[in-house]
């Protein structure tokens, strides 16, 4: 169950695995673990920042009033190649940490969706009053996610419920209902509201194509314990807020409907680690133009869905769900 | 409600088929260096002209949270004479690790208290990995000096400079 909660479980419990582990690498130098970790971790809530603005609707018709629709939505961020490694510079760092060959100054390591090839880990070494050990860099998982999901990817899934309001407006609620496992939980909530502007639009009304804005705002937290039996204040918190802002249109061909949207996302991430020697929070946030593209499959009540998004991670999202109204 | 929990449960099931296996994926390798200091008590032999040494040395620490080495090499040794009542001890020397034949006749000039300077060790002769027993190996110094030995009881302190690779 704790391995359902959220992905940066899988980094923690990886780093275990090495010689020097995470929790090393926390007490080295908070300075240097904070920069360290945000460089190794990024690729997580960026990910789960640009999956979590996806999936919201698979069509610019609002519903009529009081129609509704309750679907799960999964979607998978899509990591690119700059997501899959990071630039470590002697400079940024103070002795503790520093490169092992002293021939460079900087060198890309794997994020924890990079590469786990040895020849991809440069020493790094680590000193403190005791001396010093080098040691390969940290792991990158890819290989692990690609061979279980096809695809190096962050997923991540959600439920959604839509219903229609008043002057073809629909409002979007969706959610991951709380999971608590021995102290591991998770929870989301996100809403979101889509209008039917065409309405508004002398002659645009008249085209045979639906056009809707729409805005959404999806929080996802989780909290992790590292070592729930032996130490259970050694914890994450983790918790990222995401935002869409979107031109939809569709256009429905029988039981078939194109649709896409243009528009903007941005999303925050923050990662609280707590139990060690020194507290650690870093953030990450990110904004890009948003561009996507699916086709919708409705017969009857069935409804489903996939559509492909250009932004900063590219995501895939799958729907499944019925729809009324 | 059912519903609800039908939704809730595929959820769930999505999350948990995608990361329930990928940690599991294969060995994942690290490459450790680090040193390791043995200290040979050496005791008797005031007024011989050879040493011989056998000492246990305890590397399990670069396995730390990995279960197994893979490879395990000694990249260089640094031997440093200390608590001799003379000044220096010169000779030549072998120095073993395991079946591994570290340094065959290599002559040396210890001065006490001073380190020699790092001798690298050959890639042709530095794999231990076979002689690593239960997290340590045996660590043999002998050699003929140029000069009587002036001390009944000093030490060497020979530190290794190790390369693993362990899973």
């Amino acid at each position: 169950m704790k391995k359902i909660i959220v992905i940066i479980c899988l980094c923690f419990s990886a780093t275990f695995y090495g010689q020097i582990d995470f929790e090393e690498i926390v007490n080295v130098n908070s300075v240097d673990a904070q920069r360290f970790l945000s460089g190794y971790l990024q690729p997580i809530p960026r990910g789960f920042g640009n999956g979590l603005s996806s999936g919201w609707y698979n069509t610019a018709k609002a519903h009529k009033l009081f129609g509704i629709d309750i679907s799960v939505i999964a979607n998978m961020s899509l990591i690119p190649e700059e997501g899959e490694t990071f630039t470590f510079r002697n400079s940024d760092y103070s002795s503790a940490i520093q490169l092992d060959n002293s021939n460079i100054s900087e060198a890309n390591l794997p994020t924890i969706l990079g590469s786990k090839d040895l020849s991809d880990r440069p020493l790094i070494r680590y000193t403190d009053s005791n001396g010093s050990i080098s040691v390969s860099a940290l792991p990158g998982f890819r290989e692990d996610v690609k061979s279980t999901i096809g695809f190096n990817a962050v997923p991540s899934a959600i439920i959604q419920v839509g219903v229609g309001l008043w002057k073809n407006t629909d409002l979007k609620v969706r959610f991951i209902p709380e999971i608590d496992s021995n102290g591991n939980s998770a929870s989301a909530f996100g809403i979101g509201v889509m209008h039917d502007i065409k309405q508004w639009i002398p002659f645009v009304k008249r085209l045979p194509i639906d056009v809707s804005i729409f805005a959404g705002y999806t929080n996802l937290k989780s909290t992790v314990l590292l070592d729930e039996d032996n130490n259970p204040d050694e914890l994450v918190n983790f918790n990222t807020n995401s935002m869409t802002y979107q031109l939809l249109l569709s256009k429905k061909l029988s039981i078939l409907t194109i649709y896409g949207g243009l528009g903007t996302t941005s999303y925050n991430s923050d990662i609280e680690i707590r139990g060690y020697s020194s507290d650690l929070d870093f953030g990450f946030d990110g904004n890009s133009f948003r561009a996507n593209a699916g086709l919708r499959f409705k017969l009857a009540f069935l409804d489903i869905s996939a559509e492909y998004a250009l932004q900063e991670y590219d995501v895939f999202s799958a729907r499944v769900g019925f729809s009324i109204r | 409600m059912k519903k609800i929990k039908f939704f809730q449960f595929a959820t769930i099931l999505f999350l948990a088929l995608t990361f329930s296996n990928c940690e599991e994926d294969g060995a994942i390798q690290f490459i450790v260096v680090d040193e390791f200091e043995t200290n040979a008590s050496v005791q008797g032999l005031m007024g011989l002209s050879s040493i011989t040494v056998n000492q246990k040395m305890n590397i399990s620490d670069l396995l730390d949270n990995a279960s197994t080495f893979v490879e395990a090499d000694v990249e260089s040794v640094v031997v440093t004479l200390q608590d001799y009542s003379g000044n220096s001890i010169s000779g030549t020397f072998n120095l073993t690790v395991g079946s591994a034949n570290l340094l065959t006749n290599e002559s040396l000039s210890l001065t006490v208290g001073v380190p020699s300077s790092e001798i690298t060790i050959p890639s042709t002769n530095s794999d231990i990995l076979s002689s690593i027993n239960s997290g340590e190996v045996q660590v043999n110094f002998t050699g003929a000096t140029a000069a009587a030995i002036a001390d009944n009881d000093f030490t060497l302190n020979m530190k290794f400079k190790i390369k693993a690779k362990v899973e």
